[in-house]
């Protein structure tokens, strides 16, 4: 890969192969770090892909095995400092906030099942194959996903109301 | 779920600029780390060539304000062109005019223009491989002459008017001590940005300036 397409796959899916990582880990540093190990495999790949779609998928398969070796090997943060709670994304509406909250309080394979299939837009069965899961699994895991964001929504509005 | 709130909130996350940066630097960095010897030389030709220039070109002389060492950091490099800071934030970009012939795993490669070429075959056949380039004012000519196993490598470079020249063997036991010619064009003012007038300048350094290899980063 040349220098120049280098440049121009970071900018496409450098926010990509982050928001994986952050929907696995958590926190912005360790989230960024894994952007960059992942970004610099691809740099010495040296298969073609088939297409911009197969280069995309392989970033975010190898997005998620760095994330999960992260989180095996003990480095990752437990806990997030205050400063790094302050490099949340800013949102323009308080919902949007408030379903980040509770996407982000999801068990981690909840999380990452259910940003590849609401926001890349992939199905269940790919999102499977990018997670290395059971079909059923991930079927599972968007289930109980939705089931426990919409109980959080409704201890909210109860929490709201009293 | 509603998908389109899903969408929207998670668009307002992203890698900060910082990081993205820093993974093009990393990339860089490993692009140059990975032509490993020709980069450090490259390098140590450039600073011993920076020595030469205060001494020969008054351009370059004025744009260190006269200094013998200037630390050199590469901060972008593709095997053949570097970009160089100097201390003042004056920038340099060097071509690196010289051919290097490798034995790696039974192969003989040329690093040369950034590339490297596996020259074994063409060698074994024809028992000779030419390597040009010309850019605008200076010209590189590498000839490599022999066999895989015993060769000679000659470095040509025609900077406007000078012809500078030399050859390297492989049955002799260091093949670092050639003739390294590198050409310098001062970008500009690190400060200021404005370009000031370019220099170009070859010269002809031989072997290693032990003292200019530490001087660059």
């Amino acid at each position: 890969m040349t220098e120049e397409e280098f440049v121009q796959a970071v900018e496409r899916y450098g926010d990509t192969v982050f928001r994986v990582a952050y929907s696995c880990l958590k926190n912005r540093a360790d989230a960024e770090d894994v952007m960059q190990d992942t970004l610099l495999k691809l740099y010495r790949e040296r298969r073609s892909f088939e297409s911009e779609e197969h280069r995309r998928r392989w970033l975010i398969r190898v997005a998620v095995n760095q994330a999960k070796s992260l989180l095996r090997s003990g480095w990752f943060r437990r806990t997030v400092p205050l400063e790094e709670q302050l490099d949340q994304p800013v949102f323009d509406r308080p919902e949007e906030g408030e379903l980040f909250e509770k996407v982000m309080a999801l068990p981690k394979n909840y999380r990452l099942a259910v940003y590849l299939y609401y926001y890349e837009g992939y199905s269940v069965r790919e999102v499977a194959e990018l997670m290395r899961a059971n079909l059923s699994t991930v079927q599972t895991w968007l289930m109980r996903a939705r089931g426990l964001l919409q109980k959080s929504y409704k201890e909210a509005w109860s929490r709201d109301g009293s | 779920m509603d998908r389109k709130l899903f969408q929207e909130t998670f668009s307002r996350l992203h890698a900060s600029d910082e990081a993205k940066e820093e993974v093009l630097l990393m990339a860089m960095q490993q692009s140059t780390k990975r032509r490993g010897r020709l980069a450090a030389k490259t390098a140590g030709i450039a600073a011993a060539a920076m020595m030469g220039l205060v001494a020969t070109a008054g351009a370059i002389n004025a744009a260190t304000d006269g200094q013998l060492f200037t630390t050199l950091t590469a901060v972008w490099s593709d095997g053949f062109k570097t970009v160089y800071q100097s201390e003042s934030g004056d920038t340099f970009t060097g071509y690196q005019m010289r051919g290097d012939v490798e034995e790696r795993d039974g192969r003989l490669f040329l690093l040369a223009g950034g590339e490297e070429i596996d020259i074994t075959d063409t060698l074994a056949e024809d028992g000779s491989y030419t390597y040009e380039v010309k850019e605008e004012g200076f010209s590189l000519l590498v000839e490599v002459t022999g066999s895989p196993e015993r060769w000679s490598c000659t470095n040509t470079v025609t900077v406007e008017d000078i012809t500078y020249s030399d050859t390297v063997n492989s049955w002799e036991t260091s093949t670092e001590d050639g003739v390294g010619v590198y050409v310098f064009e001062n970008e500009g003012d690190g400060e200021t940005g404005e370009t000031s007038e370019t220099a170009e300048t070859g010269f002809s350094v031989e072997g290693k300036n032990s003292a200019a290899v530490n001087s660059v980063e």
